[in-house]
Parts: structure tokens; C-alpha cells; sequence
């Protein structure tokens, strides 16, 4: 048994030694799809995170907001007689959300930011990986991601043209929300810029750490998963990075069965010697199993490396994040598509007649 | 027991008015330590005949036995074991796989081959066809002469019972033409094989033991 395996073997990799070129593309071509399939995968899941890194820190179990919203954070508002009764419960928190304009002093440039208005004493003040918490209604903790656009520790920052500065004295990773950056403010700075005035005590939401009920008139509670799903364009983005994802993936199922066609047609005489040899089909049907097992794996190796590569040199603002399960996976599947586009030039090489060995070549 | 027997075996091709006979209703029987020689004009049906012996192609009618086993009531894998361990064959084209050295040929059968029998010495193999030099190159690097001495190597070092040969000294000089028929003959003689072989060259027929002469189909003993 084991020795017709290594017949098997022999037979295939002799005759891909013997073909390189043609094997060449083939591999080439997998390598190219399995690249394609890695980098989507990668802006896909990095988009993805970028939208959610702020929620993804809390790790929180649901979050409250006002039943009018539609389970989308940034339109809700509570006001306070509607929160208040929770304010005591270390295991929920209140937080302030808004979208607004920032801008460093001395720069005319604008930037998309959010704010996050929180309690610092709460478990959804974020962790620094530099400076303090802020102290007053003048300081402020940001994102690294805005190291990307010069903003540093003792920035002073202009948040919706407002007069008065803001100065950095925290920094913070892996908070950005609907693919924008977070800026922490405390909830007065972010009652102020919101409303008008720290006089006006709403807030956004709640955020629940454990797995409590809250049941109020006007309020909702929704899973952390319901809360990003509803994140503007979220759905959207991953549905139709998905899309294209198992759309290469089918290509590879094409485009393999049609080279894998191909070859085995010009291989007919060939095959006709190996059956009047007294070599069986299923010997022959299994080295063409083999082959495309090789030239993919040969494929997607060389995919993956490339991927590595890129990831070295890629520019830090595109969201690209490697998940090398994730490429598993994908590797995996690739390689199922091209076996199964075998499949369809078993066909022919069951049809082989013996006798065509003689028609030579 | 026969080593092979046909009874009242025929091959058509073609159907209704294209139909045609390119082998007769024949009765054969072939047995161990023969050399048969098998000439006739061109398109006269030896190939056909050839080919159906060597379980290449199925007989339109009739039965074949190999070892008193029915041969025609065997399904295709059943037949291709039987090919790959007791026939040998050196076909008018080529039957070699073009991307194995000479030497790779054999290493293919023994990578195959599950029974115990005992193989032909390759090197003895190449010495007396004179392919040692050759022996790693592959088959379109080889001569036409050089190419068919490898397909005899390779037909003879599985060490099979019935060797079927299809012109086989087509592309040789006459000296190495004569050295092949006495390998053959040798082979038939001293290792109790069968060997069947077309050739053309009347000259090359003195090395046989019963010749055989096929025309428009029908197949006649000669002597
Ligand atoms: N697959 C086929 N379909 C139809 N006719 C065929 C087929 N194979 C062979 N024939 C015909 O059968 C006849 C016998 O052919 P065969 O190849 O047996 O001749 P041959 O005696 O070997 O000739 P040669 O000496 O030229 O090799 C020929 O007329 C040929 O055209
Ligand atoms: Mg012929």
C-alpha cells in the first residue's frame, strides 16, 4: 500500500519537474488569488476592528440607550431622571457620545474624532498607554491613532471650533468607534460640547459589564453584538468584504478545474500509455489529486509570505490586521475549491482508453 | 492449460453501412517458451489483433481466456492489474511516459509493482540494449532506435509472461534489429515466456517458431 502512495508521489512531482512552466502559472495564479484573498480578509477584519476597538475595550455584556434610536448609540439621549437609579452600580456606567471636528492649534487641518464622555473612576475609562487622566474640564485623553495626524502628549486641541483649548495629557490604544478616533473628555466637557451647557445631565447610553436586566420606560437594552451591528455602515462594509471573499474563493474552484482540464486533455496519449502500462485510473486519477494538492499548498505558502511582507511594509493608517487563523482558514478553503476542481477532469481521465496509447503522439 | 486462448474472437468498427471488420472471427491459442512472428500488408488488421490479445481493447464477440481465466468477463480494473503484471508491450508509438529518465521507467514499475516476482537486472536490461549511456536522459532526447530499445527495456524488465511487440525493430539497423529478435528469442526459450511479434522484415521471421500471416482480417498459420 504504502509503496503505491510513493508511486503516486513519484509520478506527480516527477511530471511537475518535468512541466515547469505550465505548473508555474498554476501555481502562480493560486498565489495571486490566495494574496487577493489574504489582503481583503485583512482590510476587512481591520476595518471591521477599527469600527469597534472603543466598544471592544469596555468588554461590556449589553449597553442601555433610549428606545427611540434604533439601537444606534450616536442618536440616543437619556435624560437623567431616566438613569439616575443606576448611578450607584460599579457595574454600569454612563457614557456621552458625539462626532466632532478637532483640529491641533496653529493647523488648518480638520479631523473627524469622537467623544467619549466618561466617569474616569468607571470601568469604561480608558487604559493609558502614556501620560495621566485628566484632572479638569480643560484636559483631555486621545487615541494614538491621531499620532497619525501629529497630534502628541501637551497638544492643544480645538474640539468644534470651541474658543478655549484642550491639552493632551493621556494616550490611549485601540479606541476608535465607527472607524473614528476617540478623544475622552469627562462627562461635563462632553455635556457642554453636546448641549450647550454641564447643566443639561444626559447622557448617550449605559454600558452593562455583567449580565443584569434593566427594564425602564424608554429605554432599550441591546447586546454589545446588537450595538455594533448597528454602528452606521458596519453591516454594509463586512457584508460586501464577505461578498468578495467567497467570490475569489469560487474563482479559485474555476480556475483550477479549467487549468486542471486543460492539462489532462493535453495529457490523453499519456495516459493511454500509463493505462496499457497497466497503471489503474484510480492511481492516476489520485496523482492529479496530489498535484493540485501540491501547487496550491506551493500557492498559498507563497501567498502567506507576501502577506507577512506587507504587513512590514504597509503604511500605518491602512487598517490592514493580520489573523493568521483567519488565513488558515482561508487556506483551508482554498485548497478544498481546488481539489474540487479536480473533480470535474476525473471525468475525463476515467474515459481514458488504453488503446490511445498506440495513436501515439 | 493455454497461456492464452481466443475463441471465435472478431473486432468491428463502425456501425450499419460504415461497419467494418477489421478482424475476422479467429481462434488462437498461445503458450509458454513460444516465439510467434506475425507479418501481413499494411492495415490488415495485426495491430487490431494485437491489442485485443493484450486486453488493450474488448473483442466485438468471442472469448478470451488468460490462464484459463475469462478474461472478457473481467471488469477494467481487473483487467489492468493483469496488464501491468503479465503483459508487456512495445508499441508501434512510443510507450514511454515522457517525463521519466530511462532509468525512472523502471523505478515507476517497482514504485507499482506488489507482487514478489522477481525482477529483470536493470543494468543487465541496459547493457544488452545498449542504453547505458542513456539511461538518465529522457524519452524526446533519445533517438528513434534508442527510444524503442528503452520501450523494449521497459516491456521486459517487469519480467511479464506475454510480450507483445508491434514492430519493434521498425527504427533499428539491421545488426541491432537481429540482436532484439535473439533477445526475444532468448526470452521466449530459456524463461518460458510467450512472445508475439509484427514485423514487416521476412528476414527477422527465421528467429521464430511459428509464423503467422494476417490478411484483410483473417489470421493463417503459415507453417
Ligand atoms: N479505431 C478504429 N476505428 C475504425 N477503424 C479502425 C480503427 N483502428 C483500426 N481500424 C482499421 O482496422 C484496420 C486494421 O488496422 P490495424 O491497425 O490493425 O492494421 P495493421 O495490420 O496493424 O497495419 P500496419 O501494418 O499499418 O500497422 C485498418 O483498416 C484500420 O483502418
Ligand atoms: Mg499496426
Amino acid at each position: 500500500m504504502d509503496e503505491s502512495v510513493g508511486g503516486i508521489m513519484f509520478l506527480a512531482i516527477k511530471e511537475i519537474l518535468h512541466n515547469k512552466t505550465r505548473y508555474l502559472l498554476v501555481v502562480f495564479t493560486v498565489f495571486l488569488i490566495s494574496y487577493l484573498v489574504f489582503f481583503l480578509t485583512s482590510l476587512a477584519v481591520g476595518l471591521a476592528r477599527e469600527n469597534r476597538t472603543a466598544v471592544d475595550q469596555w468588554q461590556a455584556k449589553s449597553a442601555v440607550i433610549s428606545s427611540y434610536s434604533n439601537k444606534s448609540l450616536t442618536v440616543s439621549t437619556i435624560p437623567k431622571e431616566k438613569y439616575q437609579s443606576y448611578t450607584d452600580d460599579k457595574n454600569i456606567a454612563e457614557l456621552g457620545q458625539m462626532t466632532v471636528v478637532s483640529q491641533l492649534k496653529d493647523s488648518d487641518k480638520k479631523i473627524n474624532t469622537n467623544i467619549f464622555g466618561v466617569d474616569w473612576n468607571s470601568f469604561i475609562s480608558p487604559k493609558l498607554i502614556e501620560g495621566r487622566l485628566p484632572k479638569n474640564n480643560k484636559e483631555v485623553v486621545i487615541d494614538n491613532s491621531l499620532e497619525n495626524d501629529s497630534f502628541k502628549m501637551n497638544s492643544r486641541v480645538k474640539i468644534n471650533g470651541s474658543s478655549n483649548y484642550f491639552k493632551v495629557v493621556g494616550i490611549t490604544k485601540n479606541n476608535s468607534f465607527f472607524a473614528v478616533p476617540v478623544i475622552f473628555t469627562n462627562m461635563d466637557v462632553f455635556r457642554t460640547l453636546k448641549y450647550g451647557s454641564d447643566k443639561v445631565e444626559n447622557i448617550s447610553g449605559l454600558v452593562v459589564k455583567n449580565n443584569q436586566k434593566i427594564k425602564k420606560a424608554g429605554l432599550t437594552q441591546i447586546s454589545i453584538k446588537d450595538l455594533i451591528n448597528h454602528i452606521p455602515g458596519y453591516n454594509a462594509q463586512v457584508l460586501v468584504f464577505s461578498f468578495m471573499i467567497v467570490a475569489m474563493i469560487i474563482i479559485t474552484f474555476l480556475i483550477i478545474s479549467i487549468f486542471m482540464y486543460i492539462i489532462t486533455i493535453q495529457k490523453i496519449s499519456l495516459y493511454g500509455v500509463m493505462r496499457a502500462q497497466g497503471i489503474r485510473t484510480g492511481r492516476i486519477v489520485e496523482s492529479l489529486f496530489y498535484q493540485i494538492f501540491i501547487l496550491t499548498i506551493l500557492g498559498s505558502v507563497l501567498a502567506l509570505v507576501l502577506i507577512a511582507a506587507t504587513q512590514l511594509f504597509l503604511p500605518k493608517t491602512v487598517p490592514f490586521y493580520s489573523n493568521w487563523l483567519a488565513y488558515g482558514v482561508l487556506t483551508l478553503a482554498i485548497v478544498v475549491m481546488a481539489l474540487m476542481g479536480g473533480l470535474i477532469s476525473i471525468r475525463r481521465v476515467v474515459k481514458i482508453d488504453p488503446l490511445s496509447a498506440i495513436e501515439g503522439e | 492449460m493455454h497461456l492464452v486462448e481466443m475463441n471465435n474472437v472478431n473486432r468491428q468498427y463502425g456501425s450499419g453501412r460504415t461497419l467494418f471488420e477489421a478482424l475476422h472471427p479467429t481462434d488462437f491459442v498461445l503458450d509458454r517458451g513460444e516465439f510467434i512472428g506475425l507479418t501481413g500488408p499494411s492495415g490488415s488488421g495485426k495491430t487490431t489483433f494485437l491489442t485485443i490479445l493484450g486486453l488493450l481493447q474488448s473483442p466485438t464477440q468471442g472469448q478470451i481466456l488468460v490462464n484459463g481465466q475469462d478474461v472478457t468477463k473481467m471488469s477494467d480494473s481487473e483487467k489492468t492489474d493483469l496488464r501491468f503484471n503479465k503483459f508487456g508491450f512495445v508499441l508501434q508509438a512510443s510507450n514511454l511516459i515522457p517525463f521519466l529518465t530511462v532509468n525512472e521507467q523502471f523505478k515507476l514499475v517497482n514504485k507499482f509493482s506488489h507482487s514478489r516476482r522477481k525482477k529483470i537486472n536493470p543494468k543487465e536490461l541496459l547493457d544488452i540494449l545498449d542504453l547505458k549511456d542513456v539511461a538518465d536522459k529522457y524519452p524526446n532526447n533519445l533517438s528513434g532506435g534508442e527510444r524503442q530499445r528503452a520501450a523494449i527495456a521497459r516491456a521486459l524488465y517487469n519480467n511479464p509472461d506475454i510480450i507483445l511487440a508491434d514492430e519493434p525493430t521498425a527504427s533499428l539497423d539491421s545488426k541491432r534489429a537481429e540482436q532484439v529478435v535473439e533477445l526475444l528469442a532468448q526470452i521466449a526459450h530459456n524463461s518460458q515466456k510467450a512472445v508475439i511479434m509484427i514485423t514487416h522484415d521476412t528476414r527477422l521471421l527465421s528467429a521464430t517458431d511459428h509464423v503467422y500471416e494476417m490478411r484483410d482480417g483473417y489470421l493463417r498459420q503459415q507453417d
